[in-house]
Formats: structure tokens, sequence, C-alpha cells
């Protein structure tokens, strides 16, 4: 039998079982024998092993007390049942101290400092913001040209706010990109939302400033209330139309913006049911559909939603609604033949005191080497139950 | 896609397969338990089936165990096929739940296995290209060596280490919260 088994683990085998290992188990699996480490870090293993990785939900959750915060990651995998949560044991990631996000200016403007981690390898990494005093991250993305890690700012350099782009694999500093003037104050403000298709950024919000095609002190009313696209290959912006709003009794629909099906989506939440438009055809840019209409009111901890987004789950479409006070999460199948909520997420306790980001990630043994870059500490892991 | 195709499937239902084991035992299945096989089905498309198939790296006792594991699955992937058309009808969401269960339960039966029979299991998978087989026996390999360090893995499968005790501890070093 022990002939047996060690002769029938041949690459083939012991590739098919190590893709089907979780991250830290193919880690450790390299320290087995040499055949184990060269498979495990062959790019084409890593790349297939990311690609079977399940969904995770992330939530970056900051506390404040009075003057010092701390933050921390928890990871929750996203398909896991209510039953397997109760007795789950959440993955804690502290912040380096050094990474903490900043407290505001005494001159009263946001100075937040935009950190980049790895959920995985436990990197992190305080990004290299530009000049000015009042920035604002607008978008994170992989630019597929040159493979870099870029973050699209707006940032207030000599009394001009200006767009800028930086490389996190780049030591060189934020490149310019041209003015952006604001048409209505830029106060505090968090980083919009952007939704990534087609190597182009979308925001169903962006901050108020003018484009480089907008003519005069405030764009044209019909260009208002559109879509934000930012192409990062040409770095140009435009504008796209958006499905109309729903409107019923004096109350106006709660609109997100996601990606159903590798297409652009506006989910538009309203008295307990939800409108999901799609793009059909994205280069035409403007053939908005409403796929269908379902009933959110079924969770008892979402009383209406709070943010949105898509989650290609096992290939079905499947959108992700969460609620900011109650903190409650659920994931409604959209094309499944129930079109109803396949589960829900409780992501803890409300606290006043909390500021809470979600994410959804899909974990990958991949080194980023830009963390080499930045005097990246290893972040602190706690386990906390539940 | 699916109904343009499903006189011709009708038809190769009802046709058998021979498969001969390694040791000429024959086993006589349906096409459709038999194509879950994707290296059968591509020797059914070209032709090349009269007189059997001949497996010669399938053992009779393994091959017994993969045409039981392919009949469940086959009826399974017939049932899903049926049932797509007749969308968001209650009775037969309750008939796929109950399926799918049984379905789950046989696969964990099945999995019941001494070390040497899962890891000829997945040769099997792997030679005849059964997706869900390969990935069911996999996946069984993988929660047992998921928790385990390297030495306790190395002992369970017997593998011998020929890394240097510095390429060792340069592994270890460059990931080291994972070994903690």
């Amino acid at each position: 039998m022990t002939t047996a088994a060690s002769r029938v683990i041949n690459d083939d085998v012991a590739t098919e079982i190590l893709l089907r290992l979780p991250c830290a188990a193919v880690l450790r699996s390299r320290a087995v024998c040499k055949a184990w480490r060269r498979i495990t870090t062959s790019a084409a293993f890593v790349a297939g092993h990311a690609r079977r990785r399940p969904l995770e939900l992330i939530l970056h959750r900051q506390r404040r007390h009075g003057l010092s915060s701390s933050s921390a990651l928890e990871t929750i995998p996203l398909l896991a049942t209510l039953d397997e949560l109760s007795g789950l044991r959440l993955r804690v990631l502290q912040h380096p101290e050094h990474a903490t996000p900043k407290p505001a200016t005494s001159a009263g403007a946001p100075d937040y400092s935009v950190s980049v981690c790895n959920p995985v390898t436990r990197q992190w990494a305080e990004v290299h913001r530009p000049p000015g005093t009042w920035v604002l991250s607008c978008g994170f993305y992989a630019h597929k040209q040159s493979g870099e890690h870029r973050v699209l700012w707006l940032s207030n350099d000599h009394q001009q706010v200006s767009h800028y782009v930086s490389s996190l694999e780049a030591a060189t500093g934020a490149r310019r990109l041209g003015p952006a003037p604001p048409y209505v104050p830029l106060g505090a403000q968090t980083p919009p939302h952007h939704v990534t298709l087609h190597g182009v950024l979308h925001w169903l919000c962006y901050p108020g400033v003018l484009l480089p095609m907008d003519d005069g002190p405030c764009p044209e009313p019909k260009e208002r209330g559109k879509i934000v696209a930012f192409d990062t290959l040409s770095e140009t912006f435009r504008r796209m139309p958006r499905p109309p709003r729903r409107r019923e009794g004096g109350y106006c629909g709660e609109l997100f913006l996601l990606e159903v099906g590798g297409m652009l989506a506006v989910a538009d939440f309203l008295n307990g049911s939800m409108d999901l438009w799609v793009m059909e055809d994205y280069d035409d840019g403007a053939s908005w559909r409403r796929r269908l209409r379902l009933p959110v009111d079924r969770p008892s901890q979402l009383r209406r939603a709070y943010w949105a987004m898509g989650a290609g789950v096992e290939g079905r479409d499947v959108i992700l609604v969460g609620d900011h006070g109650r903190c409650g999460v659920a994931l409604y199948d959209v094309t499944g033949k129930s079109k109803a909520v396949k589960q829900q997420i409780q992501l803890g306790t409300y606290d006043c005191r909390d500021r809470r980001s979600v994410f959804v990630f899909r974990g990958s043994i991949e080194r980023h080497a830009f963390f080499d870059l930045y005097d990246s500490q290893g972040i602190q892991v706690l386990d906390q139950q539940s | 896609m699916a109904s343009a195709g499903s006189g011709d499937e009708k038809a190769a239902a009802a046709a058998m397969i021979t498969l001969i084991s390694s040791d000429n035992e024959k086993f006589e299945v349906t096409e459709a338990t038999a194509t879950l096989s994707q290296t059968i089905r591509h020797m059914i498309e070209d032709g090349c089936t009269d007189g059997g198939v001949p497996l010669p790296n399938v053992t009779s006792k393994i091959l017994a165990r993969v045409i039981e594991y392919c009949k469940k699955h086959a009826t399974a992937a017939a049932g899903e096929e049926g049932s797509s058309s007749s969308f968001s009808d209650a009775a037969f969401l309750e008939v796929d739940r109950a399926f799918l269960e049984e379905l789950e339960e046989f696969d964990d039966a099945f999995l019941e296995v001494d070390r040497a029979t899962l890891f000829d299991l997945i040769l099997a998978a792997n030679y005849l290209d059964i997706k869900g087989l390969l990935n069911l026996t996999c996946q069984k390999v993988a929660d047992s060596v998921k928790g385990k360090t390297p030495e306790q893995i190395r002992e369970m499968y017997n593998i011998v280490n020929d890394l240097t005790p510095e390429e060792e501890a340069e592994i270890r070093r460059e990931t080291q919260w994972a070994f903690e």
C-alpha cells in the first residue's frame, strides 16, 4: 500500500490534488518535496489555483476610540451555509500600526491614507499618494497592458483639483492626468464605488468635478446623473446613460451599480422589490433592459439595501446585498429557478462607532512584488469566534 | 442547444458499450453512462468502440466502482436536462432538492474506501477523464492533507523528502505565517 501510494502520486495526480487545497496549505505543501514545490510554484498552477478559490466576503471594520482607531479585516467564505457560519472562526487581520488610517487633520480636511492588503499573504502597504491636502482615491484596478496595479485619484494640488494615476509597482509617484475643477464643494468624501468591466471603471455617483468634455461652469443638465466611465487604456473619461430611477408614492428607488453575468447592471431597490437592469450591448452603451423584478423583503435582517454587488458564484448570477445598519448580507439568485434569497449572513452586531466596508475577494498565492517596495510589515492575525 | 441534440441522445440512450478491464472482465453499460468519460466519448465519436473498449490501466475492481459512479451520475444529468425547461415550479424544485441530497449521500458513501482504492480511483478518473469523479476523489485527498504539516503529509503518503535542509528552511522563511 505504501509503495502503491507513492507510485500513484505522479505529477498529474499531485497537481489535481494540490489545486484543491486552500492557500496556506498550498504554501506548506512546497516544503513536502521537490516535485510539489515545482508544481505549486509554476505560473500555470498559481493562476489555476486562484480561479478555483471560493469567493470570500471581506469585512473591513474600523473602530474609533476617541482619537485612536483600530481596524481589522475579517474574511467569511461566501458560500458557507448558515449552519457552518455559526461555528466558524473568522479570520481577523489587524492593521500594522503604521498603516492605520490617520484621523482628520486639524484643518478639518479629510486626509485618509490608502492601504492595499493581500489577505492571503498578509502583506499590507500604504499607497503613495499624489501631492495635495485633499486627496480622494476614486478607483483601484489592474492595468492590462503593463500588468501594474494602479490607483486613480482626485487631488487638490496647487489650488486646483486634478486627476492623478499612480502605480503600485512604480515608485515614481503619481502622474497628473489633467484638471478636474469641482462644480460643487468637495467636502469629506468616502471613495466612490466602482465597477470594472472591459478595462473601464464605472461609477454611478462620481464626485462633482468637471470632466474634460464639459464646457462651462457645470455639466449640461442632461449629463447629470449619468454613469461616469474611465477607460484605463486610453485614460479618457466619458458619460453613459443609466436606467430610469423608479418612483412610487413620493419615494425614489435606490440605485446600485454592479456586474452581473459579465454585463454592466443596475439594481433599483424600492418598497421591498428590486429591479435589475442590464446593459446587453456594451459597445452600444445605451441599451438598458430591465431583466427582472424580484422581492427583496424576505430576509428578516435586511430592511433596505445599502449596497449591492454582483458576485459571480459558481457560474450563476448572484447579487450580494448588504444593509449597513443591521450588518446583514443576503445573496440573491437572479438566474436560478427560484430567483430568491439563497443565503443570509449576519456580519456581527451594529456599533455606531464602527465604519465598515465590505469586499468580495478570491484568494491567490501569487506574490505581488510591489509589497516589497513599501515598508510593509506582516499584519497581525487574531482568531475570533464569530 | 440542448433541444437540438435531444433526438440523437434518446437514440443513443439505448445503445450499449462494452468496457474491458485490464484483467479482461467485460462490462456492458449504456452509452449515456459511458460518455461521462470524455475519453470514451471521443472513442465513440471516432467510431472505434466496436468489439469493446479495452482499458488496460483499469482493473475490474476499480472499473466496477467507476461504472457505479457513472450510472448514478448519468441519471442525475438526464434528470437535470429534463427539468431545465420547466422553471419556477415548486414541485420540480422539491424533486430536484431530494435528488441532489440523494446524490450527495451516494457520493459520501462512495468515498468510504481505503487509501489505495482512492488513489486507483483518481488514476482511473484522470485516465478516463471523468470530471465529477476526479473532483470528488481529489477533494477527498485534499481534505485529508489541508490541515497537516509537511512531515505529516510525507508520512501519510510515504513521500521522500528530497529537499535540502537549506531549501526547506528557505521555503518556510518565505511564507512563515503559513507554517504557524
